[in-house]
């Protein structure tokens, strides 16, 4: 099922890059700081590929968002940041005026708002392009551990869009990670999208 | 008498989606223009030493350099050069960065009424 050719991978990830954009273009005012990020890498892979591949990447452990997303095909997209980064967005976001006990308590709460922007982004450009709607669950948060992913693990999707972006916010490192979990039919659904919307364009 | 050569125009991005794109679209606007294509900011700073195009169509975030600095190394050695930068990164200081030094900013999606944008700050 991982078929998909180099232009309909390229098209993907230049669709999630435009999401992106606009992801970082509400980031940056919410965090006020620019959000530097590299071009996206796309990859369709097995769910226990992506667990060894974030696996492999240097988080440790995770603080991730998910959503559930339906329209013509359904996803759980899954935002995943190391651990040690999302306290200091969530300081970036909430100033310098709190401590770490107070930021604690609201970090739940302001990784789910940030998991709704960037996820919600990459979903809009999809569907602006796609010409499609998407529903969406609110906003979950959770840690996980690397080895484990507990979430991949437990789904039920066999196969995994992942989409890797480095995101740098205020001179810190930050590498996120966006991962799409999809089902067999949702991919078939999802190529037959990506494949209107490229012979919309005269490219296939 | 010599007849001036139409214009050239550098298409530099890492998606082969968006040159094909803007290749496109750009035939169709403008037919005589010619297109040369880079799939980064090195490739497009050394195609620039080749022959220097009349514009360039420049993405932001890609593999390498940045399309910023690649813009900025074509524009000290050919001030004459018009660059657009065509780029999903919409945010405020990268629109700055762009017009401190005199680039024009074009937002993704690729489309016809954002090529029209940049054939109009080319052609202005």
């Amino acid at each position: 099922m991982n078929d998909l050719n180099e232009l309909q991978l390229d098209a993907l990830g230049e669709i999630f890059n435009i999401g992106v954009g606009r992801a970082a273009s509400s980031l940056s005012l919410i965090v006020s700081d620019e959000v530097l990020l590299s071009a996206p890498r796309v990859q369709i892979v097995h769910r226990e590929q992506a667990a060894e591949i974030l696996g492999r990447s240097a988080l440790i452990k995770f603080s991730t968002v998910s959503q559930m997303f339906s329209g013509p095909f359904s996803a759980e997209a899954m935002l995943v940041f190391p651990e040690t980064n999302a306290l200091e967005i969530v300081r970036l976001m909430v100033g310098p005026h709190m401590s770490v006990e107070e930021l604690s308590e609201y970090e739940q709460e302001a990784m789910c708002e940030v998991g709704n922007i960037i996820l919600n982004a990459c979903m809009s450009a999809l569907a602006d392009l796609f010409h499609v709607s998407f529903d969406s669950t609110l906003p979950l948060h959770r840690f996980g551990d690397a080895g484990l992913l507990s979430l991949l693990d437990s789904s039920d999707e066999p196969l995994v869009l992942l989409l890797q972006v480095d995101m740098t916010i205020s001179q810190q490192c930050i590498q996120g990670h966006i991962l799409f979990l999809l089902s067999v039919p949702s991919m078939r659904n999802l190529t037959a999208c990506l494949n209107a919307y490229l012979s919309e364009q005269g490219l296939a | 008498m010599d007849t001036p050569a139409s214009p050239l125009l550098l298409i530099v991005d890492d998606s082969r989606m968006s040159r094909m794109l803007i290749r496109a679209i750009v035939t169709d606007q403008r037919p005589s223009w010619r297109l040369i294509e880079a799939a980064s900011g090195d490739e497009a700073v050394a195609l620039v030493e080749q022959e220097t195009p009349d514009f360039v169509s420049m993405d932001v975030n890609m593999p390498g350099i940045s399309g910023l600095e690649a813009a900025g190394r074509i524009r000290i050695k050919h001030p004459q050069t018009r660059i657009v930068m065509c780029t999903a990164n919409i945010q405020e200081s990268t629109r700055e960065a762009a017009a401190k030094v005199g680039l024009h900013f074009v937002a993704k999606p690729i489309t016809p009424a954002s090529i029209a944008d940049a054939i109009a700050y080319f052609e202005r």
